[in-house]
């Protein structure tokens, strides 16, 4: 049994994986990494080797094997989907374009400089808004026309917001706008590399339903995986066998 | 005499312990400009850090005196340049066209001729960021190249003497340099400009005059060489008139030193390119190679010290030991870096760098020695990447790529540096198909857990490819 563990900036995730995934954890990084490590293996309990991916896998000193997230995403979503040639990762502090070609990772680029390409924007406006992310997630499937958002940072972009509620526009427009903003961001910097479908959409974005409708406004092959916030500790479990 | 020991990158702290094994004899052996009265500059690499030594301790050195002698010598420049200065000889700042113009300055018996722009290595392997700092305020921000630390340099006047003239190329060289070449000329000094020309493609000026094809396949109108020749013969004139000495033959003499040096590193590169495993660092390969600029400021004593690196790495060579493991992926690394942990960092995630772009390859290429010595300087200045199209710029990489010698390419962006910000989209668009991965290398000492992760990710994705 291995314990694949991803820490993550926002969130630690850890899986028991033995031909499958036979438990799942995760806890809130909270700037205690070791802490979100030392609680994922208590909860999980026996294992046998450890995995480590994510930003904080440095930190888990008796990891049998470690590896960068790049990889373990591409080995996480072979595992997900061998047909899978392109992964988007909308995580919290980056997210991540991985192009995937035979099982193996090809190309790749990431947005970690601003936060409006990561996670981190849905979870500013949300809080500007009033709404949980769960809130924020349902409005926006709700929208049937999403608002345009054209600025280029979370700052401004919460002013823009303002000032389309003050204008007297549909919450649930707004905030699919939102959505549409940041794919829109992410397949930008996803075409430096060229997408191609089918698209594994994974990391803790892909549990926002608003996100995942905004990326299939774009493409019509996109998937997500029944964990999709587990890919990354998947990977690395998968990447030890 | 020290005895080398099994290779291995060393801190340095580790080389302070090590230097004391080192006998007197062997420190007075190695001396710049011939003088055994101050020459003197075999000395650990803590020794220069005296503006904090936060930065070297990042680093990893080859354990090599060989090594050691170059690091002692790279690092004493400043205190050399002022030496020069206080036994009289001239100090000429030869700006903006690498490797040419200090060919023709160093003609000139005891006239020094230094680059005021590779200061920009100094921020990088101090604590200090004070070179920045002030050119920032004096109009030069953070989005201008690095280079910018010179223009600070020439304010602060404590890394290099007031040179006595100064010969700056523009036209087809780093425009952002350019520009802080003309806030330096401002400043008071004594200036010369000359324009190097773009390579421009053949195609539109066959039908007006004939074309000239360069070793390495680039061709270019004949009149762009005559036009060069022309501002060769200004700066040529120029020392004349400062030195009251007018005899070409020195000209050929120092084409000659030029052409020992690049000899040299070609073969120094070619060896260590070639063997099993990698006997010498790629930080201290890049500080060789930039050394072709103008010796360090003594091409005397650079050509020994390149003698003796090429003696080392010869000895690991026939030994087969080095300081990579055999199974490093070997890449090619395009632009200097920002920060020399980078080049030290990559070899700890087991890539190899085996073939360069750093945009100086016409200080690389040998000068014809069969011709009239201004005809055969811009000649080998037009074979300059800096100066032609981007898909030129990489046609060496994509070949290497194309016959398997590299499996993968590194681009390093200055952060700043505005043909990095032209370029890098351009060229990871020609290089679509390959592994490519390109990084913005930020301020100094910005090296953050991201880029690492991007490239060890890279790392991965090469050995995974392997498979």
């Amino acid at each position: 049994m291995v314990l694949g563990l991803d820490v993550g900036s926002c969130y630690t995730k850890g899986v028991l994986f033995d031909n499958g995934v036979k438990k799942e954890y995760v806890v809130n990084t909270a700037y205690k990494p070791k802490i979100a490590i030392a609680e994922i293996k208590k909860k999980l309990g026996d294992f046998d080797k450890i995995a480590a991916t994510g930003y904080g896998r440095n930190l888990v000193s008796d990891a049998d094997h470690v590896i960068t997230e790049i990889s373990a995403f591409g080995r996480g979503a072979f595992a997900a989907n061998p047909l899978i040639r392109t992964i988007i990762d909308v995580g919290g502090q980056d997210s991540k374009i991985i192009k995937v070609r035979d099982g193996r990772v090809d190309r790749f680029v990431m947005n970690d400089r601003c936060a409006a390409g990561t996670g981190n924007f849905v979870e500013k406006i949300a809080q500007a808004l009033n709404l949980t992310l769960k809130e924020f997630g349902t409005l926006a499937l709700q929208s049937t026309s999403p608002e345009t958002i054209d600025s280029l940072c979370v700052v401004m972009a919460e002013s823009e917001i303002l000032s389309l509620t003050a204008e007297g526009k549909e919450p649930r427009d707004i905030v699919a706008g939102v959505c549409d903003s940041l794919m829109r961001r992410i397949v930008n910097l996803g075409a430096q590399i060229g997408i191609e479908e089918p698209i594994l959409f994974c990391g803790g974005g892909a549990l926002n339903p608003g996100l995942v409708k905004a990326l299939k406004r774009i493409y019509e092959d996109v998937i997500v995986p029944e964990h999709p916030q587990f890919i990354g500790a998947i990977g690395a479990a998968v990447s030890l066998r | 005499m020290y005895k080398d020991p099994k290779p291995k990158k060393i801190t340095m702290d580790e080389w302070s312990v090590r230097f004391k094994n080192i006998d007197n004899k062997t420190i007075k052996k190695f001396v710049y400009y011939n003088n055994h009265d101050w020459g003197l500059y075999l000395q650990p690499p803590a020794t220069f850090m005296v503006y904090g030594t936060r930065e070297l301790r990042r680093l990893r050195f080859d354990n090599s005196l060989a090594a050691l002698r170059m690091w002692g010598f790279v690092f004493n420049e400043s205190e050399r340049l002022f030496r020069a200065r206080q036994s009289g000889k001239k100090i000429v700042a030869t700006m903006g066209d690498l490797g040419t113009v200090s060919i023709i300055v160093m003609a000139f018996p005891d006239c020094i001729p230094f680059y005021p722009e590779c200061i920009w290595w100094t921020p990088f392997f101090n604590e200090s960021t004070v070179l920045l700092d002030l050119a920032s305020e004096l109009g030069a921000p953070e989005a201008a190249c690095f280079s910018r630390a010179a223009l600070a340099a020439f304010v602060k006047k404590a890394y290099f003497p007031k040179p006595d003239y100064i010969f700056a190329s523009t036209g087809a060289t780093c425009d952002d340099y350019s520009c802080i070449m003309q806030s330096i000329e401002h400043l008071g000094y004594d200036f010369m400009w000359l324009e190097v020309p773009l390579r421009r493609s053949p195609a539109k000026h066959v039908s007006m005059d004939s074309l000239v094809k360069t070793k390495n396949g680039f061709e270019y109108p004949r009149r762009f060489e005559e036009y060069l020749i022309k501002e060769y013969e200004k700066v040529w004139q120029k020392m004349v008139e400062i030195t009251g000495i007018d005899d070409q033959n020195l000209l050929m003499v120092s084409i000659k030193k030029a052409n020992q040096v690049r000899t040299l590193v070609e073969k120094i590169k070619r060896t260590t390119y070639q063997a099993g495993n990698a006997p010498f660092p790629a930080l201290e390969l890049m500080t060789i190679e930039f050394g072709n600029l103008y010796g360090y400021a003594d091409m005397d004593e650079w050509i020994r010290i390149l003698e003796m690196i090429y003696e080392t790495i010869v000895e690991r060579t026939k030994k087969n030991i080095g300081i990579i493991s055999e199974d490093a992926i070997p890449i090619a690394w395009v632009n200097p870096t920002a920060d020399p942990y980078l080049l030290d960092y990559v070899e700890r995630i087991g890539l190899r760098v085996v073939d360069t772009e750093y945009v100086i390859n016409q200080a690389l290429v040998e000068i014809d020695e069969q011709i009239e010595p201004f005809r055969a300087l811009a000649q080998s200045f037009m074979q300059a990447s800096l100066i032609g199209s981007t898909a030129q710029r990489i046609s060496s990489i994509n070949k290497a790529m194309r016959t398997g010698k590299i499996e993968g390419i590194l681009i390093t962006n200055m952060l700043g540096g505005s043909h990095c910000a032209m370029e890098t989209k351009l060229m990871e668009r020609l290089l679509k198909d390959k592994p490519v991965l390109a990084i913005d290398v930020p301020a100094p000492f910005g090296i953050t857990e991201q880029i690492k992760t991007r490239l060890q990710a890279f790392a991965e994705v090469l050995h995974e490819r392997r498979k």
